[in-house]
């Protein structure tokens, strides 16, 4: 069984990664990193706990992470908020409005605290300590690890491999040059795709790619389950959202980005077009804030990284059907 | 006794720092963290080690940070342009030697990184500490974004670095601060008290060459050793920059840890708003608001030391020394 750690920003697609890596029988789910992003670090923290319990892995550890960007926001035009119509997925349903980001999700309580030891040391202590490498999957700002690598570069011998939600090729969401959690702490991005330590990106052309329709809506919501219907509700919020404030190309279909990731090492074989390309983050106070440059020349500089681009999203939807068909 | 963490690229003035700050009976020093500056990390941590060694100090030394948080990521910074070496009587002289001329040492760092120590040790402290960092900011840079409430026990940062009038490092720049301007902007407004010990009062509390011969007649290792530091301190401030004072050298570091012993060793301590630059020819700039409105204030800069004073502490801390 791979073991992962999951740094998140719960958010409701980091909620569903969150589930199916609680659930998937291939992965062995150690700890859990929140992080600052989708909602402040003290919101995604407790939807970090409720969604780990509602999949039946409420004593998996929580570690709270940063709640600020390593050093963006130092900056006065860096540290301006984006205005985030797309973002934050508000919009109606039927007169009730709902969004893809509130900042608690509609999940049970869980009776468990959080640890009381910051990510970043979570992971110095943990990677220093452990004999087997470990697989970090990080779904929102790289804030804890960007830290990390700071106090100890050595931890990389302990990783396996990064799998990352972030950044865009041709596809960007917060600005026209870049994705939000990449743009959300630049600077730690580009600490983590120098570190050395073999990285797998899921682009937002591969989420964009693998959106899911109202006939997976319906496969999933069929499933019965509590992580299954959380998945399935999302799916409706985010068809809703995604039409009226960032159409796909396959109209009507609504990409869960961070379950990507998961899927992703369930069965690699859910993307379906990758490359590996030398990148780089733009870490200026500029247009480009943020931005994954991808380096197409021949004699290219910049981190080798394996860059995914399509995925499918039939395959997405079988595997999140299969991890959340029992109850656990 | 004030409970003090010293955080060192030792570095010829930070091992004076070292030595008044273990001896002075008015500190606890409760640990020394390293950090990468005015040499590589390697050396300025095995440099504090072999000083611990020598002075015979139980105290644990946690080695830091090797880089700037962000500052090299991008090519976005001017060079530092490194000074040649002084010649003086055949022999080349720095400001700060790759090895100090110390037995090699026998201890070991801890194995806890420096930053890891800075947010365990400070959440768990019964009562409020005193941090006193003299060379780049990194370690407490980090430590403050991974924990924002260690400030709760945080008694005063008392920060050499900066300067307002006079710079080192480049010509609006100080070298602590240039080494990571961003790790100084967030110790800068992390909400404890910061005490900015800058250029402009180092440079007042200058050790002279009669004062070195006041420490050798002390005649312990460390006025000996601190001697040895000053001297060396001086030929390269004579070629390089010198002070108002003829054969004289600043000793940067010290002036902090005396600062902590006795306040009334800086004699123009001003409570106003400091920010550093982060970019351009402003990198690493201590920027003090003089406006007669300035924005909130959120440290204190000191202006002027008395340097008879400071030379007093230091031999009254040297005494103590063994032979």
């Amino acid at each position: 069984m791979r073991k992962i750690i999951l740094d998140v920003d719960t958010g409701t697609d980091d909620a569903i990664a969150i589930m199916a890596a609680v659930r998937a029988s291939q992965l062995e789910l150690t700890a859990l990193c929140s992080v600052h992003g989708n909602a402040a670090v003290e919101h995604t923290t407790k939807n970090t706990l409720n969604a780990a319990y509602a999949a039946g892995g409420g004593t998996i550890p929580v570690y709270p992470g940063a709640a600020d960007p390593m050093v963006k926001n130092l900056i006065p035009s860096r540290a301006n908020p984006v205005e985030e119509p797309i973002l934050s997925g508000t919009t109606e349903i039927n007169g009730v409005v709902v969004s893809i980001n509130p900042d608690l999700l509609p999940l049970k309580e869980s009776p468990y605290p959080p640890q009381e030891k910051p990510a970043a040391l979570f992971y110095v202590e943990e990677l220093r300590s452990r004999e087997e490498k470990v697989t970090i999957v990080a779904t929102g700002a790289m804030t804890n690890l960007g830290l990390a690598l700071r106090l100890d570069p050595r931890i990389t011998e302990k990783i396996e491999e990064i799998v990352i939600m972030g950044g865009g090729v041709q596809k960007t969401n917060i600005t026209a040059a870049a994705e939000a959690n990449f743009f959300k702490d630049p600077e730690a991005a580009a600490i983590v795709l120098d570190s050395g330590v073999p990285i797998t990106i899921c682009t937002l052309d591969g989420t964009h790619s693998c959106g899911l329709t109202e006939e997976h809506e319906k496969r999933l919501r069929g499933v019965g389950t509590l992580p299954a219907i959380f998945t399935a509700n999302d799916v409706r919020v985010r068809r809703e959202s995604y039409s009226r404030l960032q159409p796909l190309e396959r109209e009507g279909t609504a990409p869960i980005h961070d379950a990507l990731c998961i899927a992703y090492l369930i069965d690699p074989a859910v993307a379906t077009r990758t490359v590996t390309a030398a990148c780089k983050v733009d870490c200026s106070d500029g247009i480009s804030e943020g931005r994954l440059q991808v380096d197409g020349r021949h004699f290219r500089e910049g981190a080798e990284v394996h860059l995914i681009l399509e995925a499918d999203p039939d395959k997405l939807c079988d595997i999140l059907v299969d991890t959340f068909l029992e109850e656990g | 006794m004030t409970k003090v963490i010293l955080d060192v690229d030792t570095g010829s003035d930070d091992a004076v720092a070292i030595m008044a700050a273990a001896l002075s009976p008015e500190i606890d020093l409760v640990g020394i963290c390293t950090v990468w500056g005015n040499q590589a990390i390697e050396n300025t941590t095995d440099n504090t080690l072999r000083l611990v060694d020598a002075m015979g100090l139980k105290v644990p030394v946690y080695k830091g940070c090797d880089t700037a948080m962000v500052k090299y990521l991008t090519h976005d910074y001017v060079e530092n342009v490194e000074r040649p070496a002084v010649m003086h009587n055949g022999k080349a002289f720095i400001m700060h030697s790759e090895h100090l001329d110390l037995p090699e040492a026998v201890s070991k760092p801890e194995d806890v990184p420096a930053a890891c120590f800075y947010v365990d040790y400070l959440r768990k402290a019964k009562e409020k500490v005193t941090l006193i960092p003299v060379g780049p900011l990194t370690n407490l840079g980090l430590a403050l974004r991974i924990a924002p409430d260690i400030v709760e026990n945080i008694e005063q940062i008392v920060v050499m670095g900066g300067g307002s009038k006079i710079t080192n490092c480049n010509s609006w720049s100080e070298s602590n601060i240039w080494h990571d301007p961003e790790a100084a902007q967030i110790v800068a407004n992390c909400g404890a008290k910061v005490v900015w010990v800058p250029l402009d009062a180092t440079h007042q509390a200058c050790i002279t060459l009669d004062d070195c011969k006041r420490f050798r007649e002390i005649d312990t290792f460390p006025a000996r050793f601190a001697a040895d530091q000053c001297e060396q301190r001086i030929i390269v401030h004579n070629a390089q920059q010198p002070l108002d004072i003829p054969d004289a050298a600043a000793v940067h570091d010290a002036l902090c840890v005396a600062y902590v012993i006795d306040p009334a060793v800086i004699t123009d301590l001003r409570h106003c708003h400091v920010e550093i630059g982060l970019s351009g020819y402003g990198e690493g700039q201590t920027i003090v608001d003089q406006r007669a409105y300035p924005l909130e204030k959120n440290g204190y800069f000191a202006y002027d030391a008395d340097r008879f004073k400071f030379v007093d502490m230091l031999c009254d801390c040297f005494k103590r020394g063994k032979k």
